[in-house]
């Protein structure tokens, strides 16, 4: 009986250490979906949106640069609201004007600094095959 | 081609449904016909799921473009190697071909246990072609492969360009595979369960699909990381994406069922454990396909949103509820032959690497479904950051290779000191040895994680080789031969436990392999024109050569880059940019240059009408590693996997000898 009882605070012992780790490391890793309007200053944010028409063709090129890739972001299906993003690192080859992005960062003064290489497009028009034609690259 | 293609799945979901009610059906006594009929039955919805997964090849080969598949996923130009893989471009395709794997690997079940295993088979064929019928239903009725379009174009929309390439035509068949074979354990477990036949004969049936299972998700995802390496430029090849984790968690709890499945064999301890672990892995697996097909998390990988997210949902749930309420039902049929004698034994030491496995299972589904979680409970959708997974992989992840050291030497039940010391004296020896050459030789100073890793690799080595070197002076005392000979004896009598330490081994190499090039990488961008130079790290890149080309499927930029150090010329690199015409999409092509000690990865931005080439440069250490330890891992699993030709004439234990009379 007694190896029974060790038995059951090993296991309790393992599970709240997991448990404290796993709560600890999620306290500093919170990252909110946000579309362009419901970002505040402060939080890390996944910003959600589309590439505004007027982003730059050679954005891979000037992501690389020191000042960094600048374009606008408008929002899903409602461009009224909108904000500038800084983003540096890696361009994914889908980027392009009307295109559905996600990037993660901070807002900093009205403008959006997004984490080095965290730009991720959704890519509804190649997977989802609704049979439309890539758009014009603006 | 259509309807051929509609008419052999619909004949495969009749046959499969029919395949049910006989193997159901023939469980009474003097059924033998009956049983008879469920086994053709398999063979048949295997010979249609054949012909099925053929009529798309033939179409995607021969630009049927009147399928809206092959017109939305390929092209006049494209080459053949790219139209064979468009069939898992995309969400119809590839479950076509987990439908067409899951009745080959049920038509294989059927015919390896022919002649065993008769009260188990009844009940995995239903199993099986229920979940075939959930497939073959959904490819029918949902998400047709076969649909057609009212008007055939001219051309299809091509692949995308990040899918072709050498890795994507392998990446996912092999997950498949992986993901797919899953399901015969969670058949055999199933029945099991069902006919209370709770003896370690449904383990031995399973284990080896378990090890081949494994064996390929693993090798999948890790060629699904050699593909995010060489074509998304980002210089990395794990983000902990959510469809990432979706193959890693199926793979963990693999690893947990296979060190945990010897304690049973051994010791009659864990069978429920063993049976939720089963049961979770295949409902992980399909979970896994879930998550990649229904767009519930948005990610790099996804296939956008459809409306296959219900059935899946509901299939999980009718799959957890049915196969955990056997698990109660069976409970008082379940129960332990031993107890845990002792912390310091080898089953302690099995179940502490369980839980810890289980635990990273956890955190790793947590993380990825969170965002769903905290939208439903707080309406707002809230990720978690890589942060958050390397802050638990690192822990548990130094703790599980200290066991992997620890969980061959230690003995069953009861460790005595005496014994500790004389195994573990030498390792931690060596390991105490090598701190401090690590502190000298690397920059681990800066990474206490990655000198840890260092220290407890070295000591994991030295318990593995010492495991050969007594296992083969043994051989070599006894048997007289030659050392190389001993050793190969040594590994052909005991496959199963000295493939698992090559496995441990490759482990070894592949945690190193990630910790180097995860902690030290050296990047920096730059802006060249031809003949100009510049700096990253202590390498000077000259920008020595460009090229513009066009043909019929893309346009095409280039440059050649000459990296020096120290004044030697270190490599040259050929980074290029394709534009393809169809689809009109860019496409970077990164260039690497391989070492043992490093990758010099080298992407070309832009290149502008002036000739000013935009180059982002990475010195990513040991990644090369990562793949060797693959190569590593599936050789030392494929040992463990091989059937062995005779009976070995000592064998340890009954289940042991069981399995070997299954070759």
């Amino acid at each position: 009986m007694k190896s029974r009882v060790r038995f059951v605070v090993a296991i309790c012992l393992a599970v709240g250490l997991a448990g404290w780790l796993g709560f600890t490391s999620l306290k500093g890793n919170q990252e909110r979906y946000a579309s362009p309007g419901q970002l505040s200053a402060g939080g890390t944010y996944r910003l959600n949106g589309t590439v505004a028409p007027g982003a730059p063709s050679d954005a891979s090129a000037r992501a690389q640069s020191p000042d960094g890739l600048r374009f606008r972001v408008l929002g899903k299906g409602d461009s009224s609201q909108s904000v500038e993003v800084v983003y540096r690192g890696s361009v994914p080859d889908t980027f392009r004007a009307g295109r559905e992005i996600v990037v993660t960062g901070r807002l900093e003064d009205g403008v959006f600094q997004a984490r080095r290489n965290s730009m991720v497009t959704l890519c509804p028009s190649k997977f989802q095959a609704k049979g439309d034609r890539p758009d014009d690259p603006a | 081609m259509a309807l051929l293609g509609r008419a052999t799945l619909l004949l495969a979901l009749v046959a499969a449904g029919y395949a049910i009610v006989m193997a159901l059906a023939s469980r009474g006594r003097g059924r033998r016909a009956w049983r008879e009929s469920a086994e053709r039955a398999v063979y048949v919805v295997f010979g249609l799921m054949s012909a099925g997964i053929l009529t798309m090849w033939a179409a995607l080969l021969g630009d049927a473009f009147e399928l809206k598949y092959v017109a939305d996923y390929t092209s006049t130009t494209l080459g053949w190697p790219w139209k064979i893989s468009a069939l898992w471009a995309s969400q119809p395709g590839s479950l076509l071909l987990w439908a067409w794997l899951l009745s080959a690997f049920s038509a294989a079940a059927v015919r390896l246990n022919r002649d065993r295993n008769r009260e188990l088979l009844p009940v995995a064929i239903a199993v099986l072609m229920g979940i075939a019928v959930f497939f073959t239903a959904i490819l029918s009725f949902v998400s047709s492969p076969f649909e057609t379009l009212a008007e055939a174009p001219a051309n299809g929309q091509d692949l995308n360009p990040l899918l072709q390439n050498g890795y994507m035509v392998l990446h996912p068949p092999v997950l498949y595979v992986g993901y797919v074979a899953l399901a015969i354990p969670f058949a055999f477990a199933v029945s099991a369960l069902a006919t209370g036949r709770l003896d370690s004969t449904w383990i031995v049936a399973v284990r080896r699909w378990m090890i081949l299972a494994w064996l390929f998700l693993g090798l999948g995802i890790l060629i699904g990381a050699r593909w995010a390496y060489e074509e998304l430029g980002w210089g990395g090849y794990w983000a902990w994406d959510p469809v990432e984790n979706a193959a890693f968690m199926p793979w963990l709890v693999a690893t947990a069922f296979l060190h945990s499945v010897m304690v049973q064999e051994r010791r009659g301890m864990l069978k429920v454990w063993n049976m939720v672990l089963v049961i979770l892995t295949f409902t992980l697996a399909v979970f896994g396909t879930f998550l990649t097909r229904s767009g519930v998390v948005a990610s790099v990988h996804a296939f956008g949103e459809s409306t296959l997210g219900p059935f899946f949902l509901a299939f999980i749930a009718l799959v957890l509820v049915g196969s955990l309420g056997l698990v109660v039902a069976r409970l008082p049929q379940l129960r332990s032959l031993h107890t845990l004698e002792s912390y310091l034994s080898r089953e302690a030491v099995f179940l502490l690497n369980n839980v810890l496995l289980v635990g990273m299972t956890f955190a790793v589904l947590w993380g990825t479904v969170y965002p769903i979680l905290s939208e439903a409970v707080r309406g707002e959708k809230i990720a978690v950051g890589q942060g958050f997974y390397d802050q638990i992989a690192v822990p548990i992840g130094l703790a599980l290779l200290f066991l992997t050291g620890v969980g061959p030497l230690i003995p069953w039940r009861k460790a005595s000191r005496a014994q500790l010391r004389r195994r573990f004296t030498w390792p931690l020896a060596a390991a105490a040895a090598a701190a401090p050459v690590l502190l000298v030789l690397t920059p681990a100073w800066d990474h206490w994680a990655v000198g840890l890793l260092g220290c407890i690799g070295v000591f994991v080595v030295a318990c593995i080789a010492g495991e050969f070197w007594r296992g083969t002076r043994v051989r070599h005392a006894l048997g007289g031969t030659s050392w190389p000979g001993a050793l190969v004896q040594l590994v052909a009598r005991n496959r199963r436990r000295y493939g698992g330490y090559i496995v441990h081994l490759g482990v070894v190499v592949l945690l190193i392999g990630i910790a180097g090039s995860r902690s030290f990488v050296t990047e920096g961008s730059l802006l060249l024109t031809k003949g100009e130079s510049g700096a990253v790290g202590d390498r000077t890149f000259v920008l020595e050569d460009t090229t513009r080309s066009r043909d019929a499927h893309l346009m095409s930029v280039g440059a050649r880059v000459a990296v020096f150090r120290d004044g030697e010329r270190e490599a040259t690199l050929e980074p290029r940019r394709n534009f393809y015409l169809v689809s009109q999409q860019p496409s970077t092509e990164v260039a690497i240059d391989t070492s043992p000690t490093r990758d010099l990865y080298v992407v070309l931005a832009s290149l502008d009408e002036r000739g000013a080439a935009s180059i982002f440069v990475f010195v990513n250490p040991l990644v090369a590693w990562i793949w060797v330890a693959g190569i590593i891992i599936f050789a030392g699993g494929a040992v463990a996997a091989w059937p062995a030709r005779r009976t070995a004439p000592a064998p340890r234990t009954a289940p042991e000898a069981a399995g070997r009379a299954q070759a």
